[in-house]
């Protein structure tokens, strides 16, 4: 059995493109989808497809406006996010004070 | 590759997302550039108007010079805040500090002209006073080396207005302050700020 514990992981959280949103939206109040796209080095799709998994999950709120009727998707991280962004990283750290 | 490895690896990343994200939000600078002309244009009135002894409605002047100005200010904002690609709590901060900055210089300069609470002599170096704490807090808060040194030049500028607040050049004295220490400032951060955008639009 490997040492890392996946089964402790956030597997949600535990993918490189989604690790890396959430660590864009921790770092900031809101921030529109282009703004995480270009951070996250992805494209339209893929990025739609994990923003919607965290969504999902409850860690982000997504919500669309019109800004001079150009449509503007802005995302923000949520409470539980956060707990469970902060409980991942914690997870990560254990893992070095082996 | 180990455990440990795969962790720090991990943490490193995470790092760098962050430390990147917070890094690309930059100040465009436009509050400070059209404050400062708007004062600057103020202060040139009011000083063609005392020496040249035209006295002519100099109040009225500068209330719409300050209309204008807050009209500016809410209608920008408001949309900027609104179209910004991000938002961060800093920029909340910055934005609130402006908010009070800008309510107390204007109270100032009124109650000091209107009501007579201020003498008049003490308006420039009591706004020099504001102005440069809300630079060295928005400079701390943005790690804005720009911004500290605008509020250095409000500080050494706020004692040579209070040295020459019973003469008329302190009017001139204010006009240049503003000119070195909001408008220069202001484009400065207007220029870097275009720099950014057109990285960020590449």
């Amino acid at each position: 059995m490997p040492e890392f514990d996946y089964q402790a992981i956030d597997e949600l959280i535990h993918s490189r493109i989604r690790t890396a949103i959430m660590a864009v939206l921790i770092s900031v109040e809101r921030a529109d989808f282009n703004f995480i796209k270009e951070k996250v080095n992805t494209t339209d799709g893929n990025l739609s497809v994990h923003l919607k998994k965290l969504e999902d999950a409850g860690y982000l709120e997504i919500s669309k406006e019109f800004i001079d009727r150009k449509p503007k998707t802005n995302c923000r991280i949520t409470e539980k996010g956060t707990r469970a962004f902060d409980a991942y990283i914690r997870h990560l750290e254990s893992l070095l004070m082996k | 590759m180990s455990d440990e490895q795969q962790a720090l690896d991990e943490l490193v990343f995470i790092r760098k997302v962050i430390v990147d994200s917070r890094k690309s939000l930059g100040d465009n600078g436009m509050g400070y550039i059209v404050w400062g002309v708007i004062v600057v244009l103020g202060l040139i009135y009011t000083y063609l108007n005392i020496s040249l002894k035209w006295y002519f409605h100099i109040n009225i002047f500068w209330t719409l010079l300050m209309a204008a100005g807050w009209l500016w200010s809410i209608t920008y904002f408001k949309g900027r805040i609104r179209s910004l690609k991000v938002s961060t709590f800093a920029g909340r901060i910055i934005g609130s500090i402006w908010l009070s900055a800008g309510v107390g210089m204007t109270m100032v300069a009124f109650l000091a002209t209107f009501i007579g609470g201020v003498s008049g002599d003490y308006v420039s170096p009591f706004i020099a006073i504001i102005l440069m704490m809300a630079y060295y807090i928005s400079g701390v808060v943005s790690g804005s080396k720009i911004l500290k040194l605008a509020a250095l030049g409000w500080f050494f500028g706020a004692i040579i207005l209070f040295i020459f607040s019973h003469q008329i050049i302190n009017i001139l004295l204010m006009a240049i302050l503003m000119i070195c220490f909001q408008l220069i400032p202001g484009l400065i951060l207007n220029i870097q700020y275009k720099k950014e955008m057109a990285k960020y639009n590449a």
